[in-house]
């Protein structure tokens, strides 16, 4: 079975945009509209991965990755920021942030599910590594 | 041999004489023996028709007894000479008659042998009883003596036919034959003893084809007259091209000698005597005397050569004189050719080259005397063939064009100088067509984006053949003097300026001095407010700056975020994921997805330019390899180019390696400028070179992008690297771009630390370069 996605994202077509690229790749979606939500359906379905706008109301993107790095069972998913902010600076705030990546907007949804599924292999071969370790 | 000694007529005459006596033979002996069957025959009648007659005669004496009878008929019958004898037997009574040895006739008693003899035997009949017999012998004695007689005669007449032949023909062939050849023969003899020039051959008497022959032979002896007169022109001829030849060769300045197989002087010029000392007679017949001791065995190989028909030249040797001393000589040899064509020894034709090669030594010496001056002159000069490669610069050259220690000799003046302009160029070529130009103060725009200023002269060189071998140049840099003079100039106003003002001054001293004092006063509070509004001014200046970034970098963003939507759905339909699109559909999506990507890009050169502005950009100076770097670019290009059909060739000096500046700014500069000139060369081709400029401390490294394209005016290229100026409106169309490219080149390379700058020709295409410290403070 492919792999549960978290999508944390206020812009109503930019979320479609995404869910449908991903669904159509037979991942499972679930969608949040703002941080709060987002941390709240995280906790409760623990996905595979989230893809995080960062200019989100409420709280911004680097708040809510913070606050999923702080949680225990959700440390090791891996958060791929989805962002317009384009300025230098802004991938090393996202990183430091604790994002696993980054990946521009607009996206190019002819590579888009390919870097996705690169991500998911990327912690994937993480975690085995860490539970080896433990 | 002997028969073809013998005379024609003797053989003609012995020919038909036999042929006579054979003819004449034959028709004899069938005559003699015709003519003797003939007489025997009638001897044979006669006898038969005498024994008849007897017979008949004696049948009545016989029957009488009546032998007085029978002996006078047998005695008559004996009347005919050729009867030899009778006998008749009458009853037993036998009758003799015979012939004694003189033929007289004389009674014998018995019969007699026939021996020799023709015998006829009747018998005597009466009534037609026989009553006797005789027999009548008939001798041949007379017949066969007239028959010896024919027989003679037939041998005389022959003799006699062939003494009339052989004379009459003697006759005939002395008159008709051996007479005109023997005028003939004397002909050619005194022909061939050398008389007879022109003489023809005289007499009458020839009939014929001796006629033919004598013209054949006149026409013959005609021809062997010309063709003697002209091998006697030629051979004459000859003798004078020989004595020419001789007087070349003894007149010559070169030593000209034959030498036989053992290395023995056949012939020994006068050039060689002059070269060598030895006159000929003393030099013929000797071993070559020129040869030293050391050179024995060389001397025999070249030798051996010659004779094996080798012909060779160019051979250097050291050749010792009459007085010991040695000269060198350049040696070539050929075999020598008898008329026979044997080869019969060698010809050495030997030149002193002592001369030569001291003038090839002073050559030597006057090239690199020049070659000093002008490297130690002290003006800045260089010398360039027709290619415009140099030949030799002065090293003031060097140091004024700060070309450092590099060895620019052989290399092209543009490849040591990019940033030449076309008109230098096309200067340059008009003096390699012959014309002198000079410029007594003309701007030089250089590759790290300064401007110096020089004065040149350039003239045509000429090969010693008069065609234009290159060109030299005079060159002055007058950066410094025109900088100085400027400053002198500014200093000269500046004190005529003070000693106005010290004049004034003095004529108004003091009462002025207090006035002033107030004045200035005044002077420093104005100055202090105003330098307070200064500083107002300049923080809302700064704040709105901040505005302004801020303002861009949202819009940036909030620009990105319904892109996002235009791009990704565009996306999505042209990839079919949500159904097939017909051909128009998907032709209209192509364009709404080439718009996004444009607005995309023009979005993305605004927030970099504003970023620039805000002093947002930071720069990351890292040591990188340059070369690589270019290389990996160009791999970038290939593809488009080859689509395009322009040629894209990269040319990095030896030189060129590390720099110290910031990687991704300069890929991003080179990516602009060669997108730039690929996007705008139509065809023709695109150049990246790289160079070094100035020493280890402030060199520089400087790229060049030159480009076959349409090129841009004067008032374009002033304009050309402010945001938003793409040339010419009605080619932006035609070239889709933001039109910040070039702006953004601009400030990252001054961010560098570095210059860049762009020359241009319209419709011929256009050079950028931008130079880089290559050490990033």
């Amino acid at each position: 079975m492919k792999a549960s996605i978290l999508i944390i994202e206020d812009n109503e077509q930019n979320i479609y945009l995404a869910t449908f690229l991903l669904e159509k790749n037979g991942y499972r979606v679930t969608q949040a509209r703002n941080g709060r939500e987002g941390i709240a359906l995280a906790r409760l379905s623990k996905p595979d991965m989230i893809l995080l706008d960062i200019q989100l109301p409420v709280m911004d993107g680097y708040a809510v990755a913070r606050e999923l790095r702080q949680n225990g069972e959700l440390g090791n998913v891996p958060i791929v920021a989805v962002t317009s902010y384009a300025m230098s600076g802004d991938r090393e705030r996202a990183l430091a942030a604790g994002c696993t990546g980054y990946i521009e907007k607009p996206i190019n949804p002819e590579t888009f599910t390919a870097e996705i599924e690169r991500y998911l292999l990327i912690s994937k071969t993480n975690r085995s590594e860490e539970v080896c370790h433990d | 041999m002997t028969s073809q000694k013998n005379s024609v007529a003797t053989l003609v005459i012995i020919a038909l004489v036999t042929a006579t006596t054979l003819l004449l033979g034959a028709f004899g002996i069938s005559y003699y023996a015709y003519d003797r069957n003939r007489q025997l025959a009638i001897l044979h009648h006669e006898l038969a028709v005498n024994a008849d007659r007897l017979a008949t005669g004696l049948a009545a004496p016989v029957w009488n007894y009546d032998d007085t009878q029978v002996d006078t008929i047998i005695e008559s019958s004996l009347m005919d000479k050729n009867i030899y004898g009778v006998v008749v037997n009458a009853a037993g009574n036998i009758h003799v008659r015979r012939r004694d040895a003189q033929w007289r006739i004389a009674v014998g008693d018995r019969e007699f042998p026939a021996a020799g003899l023709i015998v006829a035997e009747r018998e005597i009949t009466l009534a037609n009883k026989p009553i006797g017999t005789v027999k009548v012998f008939a001798s041949r004695k007379f017949t066969e003596e007239r028959l010896r007689k024919t027989l003679i005669l037939i041998i005389a007449t022959i003799l006699i036919a062939d003494l009339t032949i052989v004379f009459s023909l003697y006759l005939l062939i002395r008159h008709i034959m051996l007479k005109p050849l023997k005028v003939i023969e004397r002909y050619a003899v005194t022909f061939s003893a050398g008389g007879g020039e022109g003489v023809t051959i005289e007499g009458s008497g020839f009939y014929g084809e001796l006629d033919r022959l004598r013209a054949a032979i006149e026409k013959m002896v005609g021809l062997l007259d010309a063709r003697y007169a002209e091998i006697q022109a030629s051979a004459k001829e000859l003798r004078g091209t020989h004595e020419k030849l001789a007087a070349i060769v003894q007149s010559s300045p070169l030593s000209i000698l034959t030498i036989d197989p053992s290395g023995r002087i056949l012939s020994w010029n006068k050039g060689a005597e002059i070269m060598f000392g030895w006159t000929e007679q003393e030099a013929v017949g000797r071993i070559c005397p020129t040869v030293p001791e050391s050179g024995l065995e060389d001397f025999r190989q070249m030798v051996a050569r010659g004779l094996r028909g080798e012909s060779f030249a160019g051979y250097v040797r050291h050749c010792q004189k009459k007085d010991k001393s040695l000269v060198e000589v350049s040696i070539a040899c050929a075999p020598l050719i008898s008329g026979a064509g044997a080869t019969v020894g060698i010809v050495a034709v030997l030149e002193d080259i002592t001369g030569r090669k001291q003038a090839e030594e002073a050559m030597k010496r006057t090239d690199r005397v020049l070659r000093i001056f002008v490297e130690h002159s002290p003006a800045a000069l260089a010398m360039f063939d027709r290619d415009m490669k140099y030949i030799v610069a002065s090293r003031r050259f060097l140091r004024d064009y700060d070309l450092g220690d590099q060895n620019i000799i052989g290399r092209s003046h543009y490849e040591v100088f990019p940033e030449i302009p076309y008109r230098w160029r096309e200067i340059h070529r008009r003096c390699l067509a012959g014309a002198v130009e000079k410029s007594e103060e003309d701007p030089f725009p250089r590759a790290d984006g300064s401007m110096d200023w020089v004065r040149w002269e350039i003239h045509p060189w000429y090969e010693t053949e008069g065609e234009i071998g290159g060109v030299i140049l005079f060159s002055e840099v007058l950066t410094e003097r025109k900088q100085a003079e400027e400053e002198l100039r500014r200093h000269r106003d500046h004190l005529e300026e003070l000693v106005g003002e010290r004049t004034a001054l003095l004529t108004a001293k003091t009462d002025e001095l207090k006035e002033k004092q107030a004045a200035l006063l005044n002077l420093v509070e104005d100055l202090n407010w105003k330098s307070e509004e200064l500083a107002i001014a300049r923080e809302r200046a700064e704040a709105a700056d901040r505005i302004k970034s801020a303002f861009l970098a949202t819009m940036s963003h909030e620009l990105r975020t319904p892109l996002n939507s235009i791009i990704g759905f565009t996306g999505i339909l042209l990839q079919s994921l949500v159904g097939p699109l017909n051909e128009e559909q998907h032709k209209q999506l192509k364009m709404v997805q080439d718009s996004a990507h444009h607005l995309l890009a023009l979005i993305n050169d605004v927030l970099d330019i504003s970023k620039i502005e805000a002093g947002h950009v930071e720069i990351f100076a890292e040591r990188f390899d340059m070369p690589t770097l270019l290389r990996k670019i160009m791999e970038k290009f290939t593809p488009l180019t080859e689509k395009k059909g322009v040629a894209l060739t990269a040319r990095i000096a030896p030189e060129v390696g590390a720099i110290v500046s910031d990687r991704r700014r300069v890929e991003q500069i080179i990516i602009n400028l060669l997108g730039n000139a690929v996007k705008f060369t139509g065809q023709g081709e695109v150049r990246l070179e790289c160079a070094i400029r100035g020493g280890e401390e402030d060199g520089r490294m400087v790229i060049c992008v030159t480009d076959t394209g349409g090129g841009m005016k004067r008032e374009e290229l002033e304009a050309i690297f402010k945001p938003f100026q793409q040339i010419d409106n009605g080619i932006t169309r035609q070239y889709e771009g933001t039109g910040l490219g070039l702006s953004i080149c601009k400030r990252l390379v001054e961010m560098l630390g570095g210059t860049i700058g762009v020359e241009s020709e319209w419709g011929k295409g256009s050079i950028f370069t931008f130079a880089l410290p290559l050490q990033k403070e």
